[in-house]
């Protein structure tokens, strides 16, 4: 379920890209978004979220 | 600076995070990492069925697995709070655009009917052009309003733009021509 799992990393991506920008700065909004999507895709990976 | 409020935006955040809290309370039941029978997970059902089971019974006629139901509702309330914010947004800036124009005499008034026409068909070209990637044409109902509006000026220009191989550029060129009109009109309106 890929799309699913792309669709709910985004929106995770997206909530820490607002906590990083909101906290370092335009810079950190985008390294957020990266981490946050990153982070979401792995977890959802290794729990087997949406298989 | 952002036209709605901030606790508006920390609301729609709230609802996200709840979503995402009500989507793990159900997959944690669903697939049995906390037992449905005992006190933790008749807690859980009993918070997260109501929510939960609306979107499951969709998904299911769908032809979706029930196990993802609080991944999608996660997905649609994050959609949902982006579109009411939009929505939001709009109608609060369009407020002020009126009441500004209201508020700077007639030529203000006339000023903003002229950039509301244009607003309106320009996002009739762009559906136009858009459905049309998507197979979607003049006889389909949802379209069909696009072609309505802006028929007037597209048809004129197809007969004068040639075809660019399989482009169509006629859509492109209204663009440009409205955005060249309404510059000239709105110039025309300035005092002075």
């Amino acid at each position: 379920m890929k799309l699913l799992k792309a669709l709910v990393s985004f929106i995770v991506g997206t909530l820490a890209g607002a906590l990083g920008s909101k906290i370092f700065g335009p810079f950190g909004g985008v390294l957020g978004f990266i981490a946050g999507a990153l982070a979401a895709w792995w977890v959802a990976q290794r729990m087997a979220f949406f298989d | 600076m952002s036209p709605t409020s901030p606790a508006l935006r920390y609301a729609v955040l709230g609802l996200v995070v709840l979503a995402a809290l009500v989507a793990l309370g159900s997959w944690l039941i669903r697939t049995r990492r906390v037992s449905p029978f005992g006190v933790l997970g008749r807690a859980l059902r009993a918070i997260t069925d109501p929510i939960v089971k609306p979107v499951e019974r969709r998904l299911v006629r769908m032809g979706g697995n029930p196990v993802h139901a609080g991944g999608w509702l996660l997905v649609i309330t994050a959609v949902a709070g982006i579109v009411f914010l939009s929505l939001a947004g709009w109608f609060v800036a369009t407020f002020q655009t009126v009441h500004a124009a209201a508020s700077g005499g007639p030529r203000a008034t006339v000023a903003l009917i002229i950039d509301l026409a244009y607003r309106v068909l320009f996002a009739a070209l762009l559906v136009r052009v858009i459905a049309a990637w998507f197979g979607m044409f003049r006889y389909s109902r949802w379209v069909r309003p696009a072609y309505i509006l802006t028929d007037w000026i597209v048809e004129p220009m197809r007969r004068i733009v040639p075809l660019v191989g399989a482009f169509d550029l006629s859509p492109l060129v209204a663009m440009i021509v409205l955005s060249l009109v309404r510059q000239i009109l709105l110039s025309s309106l300035r005092p002075g």
